[in-house]
C-alpha cells in the first residue's frame, strides 16, 4: 500500500514520468520491472543487442560454427543443436545484464555493480563453449599441466553441457542480484519523499 | 574477502580474454606458418629420447618442449615440406584413401576422441568422399595429432592396426561411431578389438597381435611430434595441397563442406 502511494505521490508531482510498480520479493516481477525501467530507453536496447552479438559471434566461433573464410559460412550440424540453444541463451543474458549494468553505474551512483556472478557467469560461459581438447585452450592445459591438463581438458569437454547450464543459472542469479538493486534503489527513493511528507499524511 | 572474490573474478575474466584471444590467433595464422620442419623435428625429438634415455614420454606419447618446437620452426623449410608431400606421407605407412595419384590432397590431423573430428567424419567427411574422392579428383590422407589422453593412443595404434589390413577407413568410421566421453575406456584395448572383431574381412588375430605388442607406437609418437612441428594446436587441422606438395592450404577446425569445395575447386582450375 505504501509502495502504492509513493507512486501517485512522485506521478503527481511530476518527478518521474513513469516508475513501475514495486515488487517485492518476487524474482520474476523484480526482473521484469528492472527489464521495463531500463529498456525504455534505446541506448540500453542497443548495448544489449550489440553485447549479445558480439558473444554470439564467440560463441558460434567456438562452438565452430561460424566460418570466415575460404567462405562465410554458418551450420548447425544435428549434434551441435543443444549447444547452439544453450549458448544463444547465454548471449542473451550476457546482453541483458551487461545492458542493465552500464545503467546502474550510470544512474546510481550509490549502487555498485554485482560483478561476482556477472563475472563467473561469463567466465564459465566462455570457459564451456569450446570443445577444450580440441582447441589450442586444451593443447595449452595438455602442454603446461601435462596429465593434469588431460583431466581439466576431459572434463570440461565431457561436461560441456552442464557447465553451460550451470553459467546460464548464474547469469540469471546477476540478472536478478542487478534488478534487485535497481528496484530497492527505488525504495531508497521512497524513504526520501516519505521524510517530506507529513506526518498526517504518512499515517493514512 | 569480497575484494578477494572480485579480484579472482576479474583475473578469472582476464585469463578468459587471454585464452580467447589465443584462440583467435591459433585459429588463423598465415598458411606461411604451417611449413615447418617436420624432419628436423623428429631429430630433435630423437635427440631429446636418447638423452633422456626414457624418452620422456607422458601419457603415452613423447612431448616436445617449447624450446624444442621453437628450435625446430626456425629450420629449413625445404625439409618440411618434403615430408608433408603426399608422396612421403604415403611412404611413411599413413593411410589413405581415393587415388594416389588424385591432383588433390587433403590431410587430416586428427584424433579419434576429438568431437569436432567426429563432426566432420559424420557431415563433411563423406560429401568430399562423394564429391571428390570417388570421382578421382581428390585423395585423402589421415595422420594422428593425440592430444586428448590414454584413449586416444590407443585408438590410434589401433587404426594404424587395421590400415595394415587396408581396413582404416571401415575403423575410423566405426571408431567415430563409438565414440564415448573422453578417456572414459571406450577405447581400450579390450573395445577396440571389439570394434575391430565387427568389421568383415579383417583378422581379427592378426589385429590383436599387432595392437598388443604397441607396433605402432613411435608411428603415432612421429605423427604427433609433424604436427607439432606444423605448428598446429587443435584437432582436426587440414593440409590442402596439389599432387606435388605445391599450393598447400590449411584449414584448422571441423570446417563445413563448403569450405573444402572452395578450396578444392580453386586448386583444380588453378
Amino acid at each position: 500500500m505504501n509502495n502504492e502511494w509513493i507512486r501517485i505521490k512522485l506521478k503527481r508531482d511530476n518527478k518521474i514520468a513513469s516508475l513501475p510498480r514495486l515488487t517485492g520479493s518476487r524474482p520474476h516481477l523484480t526482473i521484469s520491472t528492472s527489464i521495463r525501467i531500463v529498456f525504455s530507453n534505446w541506448h540500453y536496447v542497443v548495448i544489449t543487442g550489440v553485447i549479445s552479438a558480439i558473444f554470439w559471434i564467440i560463441f558460434s566461433i567456438f562452438d565452430q560454427l561460424l566460418f570466415f573464410t575460404p567462405v562465410f559460412i554458418f551450420y548447425l550440424p544435428d549434434d551441435a543443436v543443444t549447444g547452439f540453444i544453450l549458448f544463444t541463451i547465454t548471449a542473451i543474458l550476457l546482453g541483458i545484464v551487461v545492458g542493465m549494468n552500464v545503467y546502474v553505474l550510470k544512474h546510481s551512483k550509490g549502487l555498485k555493480v554485482n560483478i561476482k556472478s556477472f563475472f563467473s557467469g561469463s567466465s564459465l560461459s566462455v570457459l564451456s563453449s569450446t570443445c577444450a581438447s580440441c582447441s589450442s585452450l586444451g593443447f595449452l592445459l595438455v602442454s603446461t599441466f601435462g596429465g593434469s591438463g588431460v583431466t581439466a581438458s576431459a572434463f570440461l569437454s565431457n561436461y560441456q553441457t552442464p557447465l553451460r547450464i550451470l553459467s546460464i543459472a548464474l547469469l540469471v542469479w546477476a540478472l536478478y542480484s542487478i534488478s534487485n538493486k535497481l528496484t530497492k534503489s527505488c525504495a531508497i527513493k521512497k524513504d526520501d519523499i516519505t521524510k517530506k511528507i507529513p506526518n498526517n499524511k504518512t499515517s493514512q | 574477502m569480497k575484494n578477494k572474490i572480485e579480484f579472482l573474478n576479474v583475473s578469472l575474466a582476464l585469463t578468459l580474454l587471454s585464452l580467447a584471444l589465443l584462440h583467435m590467433q591459433s585459429s588463423s595464422y598465415p598458411l606461411e606458418s604451417i611449413i615447418h620442419v617436420a624432419k628436423a623435428a623428429e631429430t630433435a625429438e630423437e635427440r631429446a629420447h636418447e638423452e633422456n634415455g626414457t624418452g620422456n614420454v607422458q601419457n603415452g606419447f613423447s612431448r616436445v618442449s617449447p624450446e624444442e618446437s621453437k628450435q625446430v620452426t626456425k629450420q629449413s623449410e625445404k625439409e618440411v615440406a618434403i615430408n608433408l608431400t603426399p608422396h612421403s606421407l604415403i611412404q611413411s605407412g599413413s593411410p589413405l584413401q581415393g587415388n594416389p595419384a588424385a591432383p588433390i590432397t587433403i590431410v587430416e590431423f586428427g584424433d579419434f576422441q576429438c568431437k569436432f573430428c567426429d563432426r566432420f567424419a559424420k557431415e563433411t567427411e563423406p560429401k568430399i568422399n562423394a564429391t571428390y574422392i570417388q570421382t578421382g579428383k581428390a585423395n585423402m590422407i589421415f595422420k594422428n595429432f593425440v592430444t586428448h589422453g590414454s584413449d586416444s593412443i590407443t585408438a590410434a595404434m589401433a587404426a594404424q592396426c587395421a590400415n595394415d589390413q587396408g581396413k582404416f577407413w571401415n575403423f575410423y568410421q566405426l571408431l567415430y561411431k563409438n565414440q564415448g566421453e573422453e578417456n572414459s575406456g571406450w577405447a581400450n584395448l579390450s573395445n577396440t578389438k571389439k570394434f575391430a572383431s565387427q568389421i568383415p574381412g579383417l583378422n581379427i588375430q592378426k589385429f590383436n597381435s599387432c595392437l598388443d605388442s604397441s607396433k605402432y607406437k613411435s608411428f603415432v609418437d612421429k605423427d604427433n611430434t609433424l604436427a607439432l612441428s606444423s605448428g598446429f594446436q587443435g584437432t582436426p587441422s587440414f593440409v590442402i595441397e596439389k599432387k606435388d606438395g605445391s599450393s598447400r592450404e590449411t584449414l584448422l577446425g571441423a570446417y563445413p563442406f563448403p569450405s573444402f569445395q572452395a578450396v578444392i575447386d580453386k586448386k583444380l582450375n588453378e
